[in-house]
């Protein structure tokens, strides 16, 4: 996190502090909303107006340029835009046929570090937050993806993937001379 | 006319400046500029160009740099004013931070961000 003549960088959040508080946020969810549906569904939109302002962050820290591809974009959603936010970097994998659409493993999830879904919540997609960070993020950018769960580890899965698929290019919202 | 002719209040300094541009006015010649700016890539012989990047008058030039998302910064500034690349570069940090990180800001709408305000008075200052 370097960025010039920002004198707030220095202080940092535990990220303790930032498992507690996302674990508070869906705490609160589950109580307001009864079905796990719908707190899936709210964590969605809430990371959906989330990925539509960092992505300008994102731009304005890392001096990235416009991707050529969608493979690119998975490249450089995972090795910069991930590690800048998250700090951790998923791996991209299961590519379908047609190249539209792809997988993102991913190891090490810091918002369920002391996570334990009780037997009551077992639809519950605890970060679903990410999913909608993901697709707001990228529409601004012109891409209109859908992403989703496939597996959660907090379910009893192996790992946790996320799957994004690519749905069409947003061409009236390109800006003008960019392509 | 109080205020000049009480002589507690001497020295009096006044300040002239050029009439500002109302916000409504901003707002039409911004959305004019948007449509140029259009144009202008249009315009261009070779391919892929950007739009107007700066535009050179007599007593001022006008920059405009466009983000990856579409939003534009535009800035007027003196002839002889030297970077303001980087100027609009550090307007676009302190935008993506104090604008969009305020949760009581909503897109698109205009920006009343005192943080924002505070923070670019400040570095146009320093500079």
């Amino acid at each position: 996190m370097s960025r010039q003549g920002r004198p707030q960088d220095t202080r940092k959040v535990s990220g303790e502090l930032f498992s507690l508080t996302y674990g508070a946020l869906v705490a609160q969810l589950v109580r307001d909303y009864e079905k796990d549906e719908e707190v899936n569904q709210q964590l969605d939109k809430m990371g959906y107006n989330i990925g539509v302002r960092l992505i300008e962050d994102f731009f304005a820290r890392s001096q990235q340029g416009r991707c050529h591809d969608f493979a690119q974009a998975a490249d450089v959603l995972t090795k910069v835009g991930f590690k800048m936010f998250l700090g951790v970097v998923p791996t991209v994998a299961n590519w379908s046929a047609k190249g539209d659409e792809f997988s993102l493993i991913l190891d090490q999830n810091p918002l369920v570090d002391f996570v334990e879904l009780p037997e009551t919540h077992q639809g519950l997609l605890y970060s679903n937050i990410i999913c909608g960070v993901i697709r707001g993020a990228l529409e601004m950018v012109q891409l209109e993806v859908k992403v989703w769960f496939v597996q959660d580890q907090l379910r009893g899965s192996d790992s946790t993937e996320i799957r994004v698929k690519f749905l069409k290019k947003l061409e009236d919202a390109v800006p003008a001379g960019e392509d | 006319m109080t205020v000049l002719t009480n002589p507690e209040n001497y020295p009096v300094s006044l300040k002239f400046a050029r009439l500002r541009v109302s916000i409504n006015e901003r707002i039409m010649l911004l959305s004019m500029f948007h449509s140029i700016y259009a144009i202008s890539v249009k315009l261009s012989p070779a391919k892929h160009s950007s739009g107007i990047q700066c535009l050179e008058a007599d007593s001022f030039k006008f920059y405009c740099f466009q983000t990856i998302t579409g939003v534009k910064f535009i800035v007027v500034a003196d002839n002889k004013q030297q970077k303001v690349e980087d100027l609009l570069k550090r307007i676009y940090e302190l935008y993506a931070d104090f604008v969009l990180k305020n949760p009581f800001y909503s897109l698109d709408m205009p920006i009343r961000c005192e943080h924002f305000s505070t923070n670019l008075t400040r570095f146009i200052e320093e500079n």
